[in-house]
């Protein structure tokens, strides 16, 4: 009852005029400009989690609308556990996964240190560096298919006229090359992501380290490795742990390069939850699916705020 | 003396033969994309191969408009982008004064939970946002992707207005009511302007980030007039005979907002996206 004064007395047209006039407590404020972001949170990812964690106990099929929608228990889960595509997809997603935080960590580094030298036409190196980042992933998995295509691409092409090749190479049409293709693609399209961390942790890097490292008679390896290298780490960190969450999830870049192909040699699970989910239109089992890659990467983002915390 | 005037020379020229090969990786696909799409489509398939065009001609991309809705594809993710950035940036502006500068009870819980959404993966979250946004009846309309935009951009604009904020000083504030500014007032008219290259610097980033997405795009929208760029010029390539010519003009055509920003923003650009992995 007393609650309920309080609300009347509240919405009183003195206090309503008081709140359009902008005349806000703290506490009003703080309500008034995080109200937004709050609703967009619920609506957009915790409602949305609900629903994939509700799904995933049911067998919705939207290809057999008379089935209904009923509770199966953990039978989405057997049988993610039971099917073999499943674990293929993973070991797809563990290949193509370490082969594209790996290789962009080094490129990565080795972009950031040239781009972090001030030189003559700097700018244009720093716009070869974001450029791969702009791109849209499908995109340049797109436009790297054409290099690759096997008749007309500038890959074979290139090669035929340099005579270092007779006969066309099938980049994308054989499973192990059709790897190396896509770990490329995705190298090229994210080394620009790692390297753009290091660079602020390289700026971030005190002068005075290297003049006394001078004055201590360090050649230019010895800085590199006993200056830059252990004062980047934490920046290395953050971007190999980002990385390894972008790779887990990346749907586009597969897609679009070789739609899993040739048959399920390229297909992570991202490309194996969307072909459950919107081919085969298995609401239920592409849910069990889905819950499996967000914990994968809620448990990585879980490490990172933990090391975040320890750094302070 | 002469010794190490011919070692740095060395060096040096070791050093650029490194930018130019960086120059290479970084700019061919886009260069090829560019030589593809001048050429006549007898010269793409030509084996062996033609590496410049000649004769070179802007057919193909007068052809990309009328041979698909290319124009209605630039309109869906102009109105997707633009939309969804403005929501954002409206919407993480508030939220952003808020954690800078007010006692917030929970603060803390807020910014983790911004960094758990920034590395939620949207495939997973297709399989719900599909039934959704199907039984709202929401599929292929503007809505279906500049709602989920707009949150995935809100963690990284938030981050970089939070530092924004932090930086403005207070005394600014104070002084704004002392002459008889009310709180949002003060607000509106001396610290959000203060903000402004903040605010454009999350801009552009969420409009990228929006103008480049894809599996939202491709996975919830299945009628062709809704296609955003990047779903309906990847569409291009299931033809028995894949059109590369077409296809090369349309990403060229989609990459140029981009590489605007990056010629006249790129400062911008990298600050921006540093602050939010390494100051989050």
């Amino acid at each position: 009852m007393k609650a309920t004064t309080k609300t009347f007395k509240y919405f009183s047209w003195s206090n309503i005029k008081r709140l359009l006039q902008g005349d806000l407590t703290e506490n009003e404020l703080i309500v008034v400009l995080l109200a937004p972001a709050v609703l967009f949170l619920l609506g957009m990812v915790v409602y949305p989690l609900v629903r994939v964690i509700h799904l995933s106990f049911h067998n919705v099929r939207l290809s057999m609308p008379w089935l209904g929608t009923p509770f199966v228990g953990v039978k989405n889960y057997i049988k993610m556990f039971t099917d073999p595509r499943f674990y293929h997809s993973l070991k797809v997603l563990g290949l193509y996964g370490s082969g594209s935080v790996f290789f962009p960590a080094i490129l990565g580094l080795g972009m950031a240190l040239i781009v972090n030298r001030t030189f003559p036409g700097r700018w244009l190196a720093r716009a070869a560096v974001i450029l791969p980042w702009a791109m849209p992933r499908a995109l340049t998995a797109l436009a790297w298919s054409w290099i690759f295509d096997t008749s007309y691409g500038v890959l074979n092409g290139g090669l035929m006229r340099l005579g270092i090749i007779q006969e066309s190479i099938s980049w994308l049409g054989n499973g192990q090359l059709a790897m190396f293709s896509l770990i490329f693609t995705s190298t090229w399209k994210t080394s620009s992501f790692v390297a753009l961390i290091l660079l602020a942790g390289l700026q971030s890097i005190p002068k005075q380290l290297y003049e006394a490292g001078t004055v201590d008679g360090a050649t230019g390896f010895q800085a590199f490795r006993y200056i830059t290298l252990p004062q980047l780490k934490s920046s290395f960190l953050i971007a190999l742990i980002f990385r390894t969450i972008v790779a887990i999830q990346v749907f586009d870049t597969p897609y679009a390069l070789t739609t899993g192909g040739p048959g399920t040699a390229t297909e992570p699970l991202s490309l194996y939850i969307y072909r459950v989910t919107l081919n085969h239109l298995n609401f239920g089992y592409g849910s069990a699916l889905a819950l499996f890659m967000i914990t994968m990467t809620l448990m990585i983002t879980v490490f990172y705020i933990t090391i975040l915390g320890e750094r302070g | 003396m002469r010794r190490t005037d011919f070692n740095s020379k060395l060096e040096a020229t070791g050093f650029y033969i490194v930018v130019v090969f960086l120059l290479f990786y970084s700019f061919f696909p886009a260069l090829w994309l560019l030589l593809t799409s001048l050429k006549r489509t007898r010269q793409i398939i030509h084996v062996p191969i033609e590496f410049l065009p000649d004769p070179i001609i802007f057919s193909q991309y007068q052809d990309v408009f009328s041979k698909a809705p290319f124009g209605r594809f630039i309109l869906n993710s102009v109105i997707v982008s633009l939309g969804s950035t403005l929501l954002c940036i409206f919407i993480a502006t508030l939220a952003s004064y808020a954690l800078a500068r007010l006692q917030v009870p929970g603060k803390n819980v807020f910014l983790v939970s911004f960094l758990l959404i920034s590395t939620f993966p949207l495939i997973a979250l297709m399989v719900p946002l599909f039934k959704i946004f199907r039984e709202l009846s929401l599929l292929n309309s503007y809505w279906t992707l500049i709602l989920p935009y707009t949150v995935f951009s809100l963690p990284i604009s938030i981050w970089i207005l939070t530092t924004f904020f932090r930086e403005i000083p207070e005394d600014l504030e104070e002084a704004a009511r002392i002459d008889g500014c009310s709180r949002v007032g003060a607000l509106v008219r001396v610290i959000f302007p203060l903000a402004a290259p903040g605010v454009a610097t999350a801009a552009m980033i969420s409009f990228v980030n929006s103008w480049n997405e894809f599996t939202l795009a491709f996975s919830l929208m299945s009628e062709r007039s809704m296609y955003t760029l990047p779903v309906g010029i990847t569409y291009l390539k299931d033809q028995y005979a894949v059109p590369w010519g077409l296809i090369s003009s349309g990403i060229i055509i989609a990459i140029v907002p981009l590489i605007i920003l990056i010629i006249f923003f790129q400062k911008k650009l990298i600050s921006g996206l540093t602050a939010g992995a390494i100051k989050g």
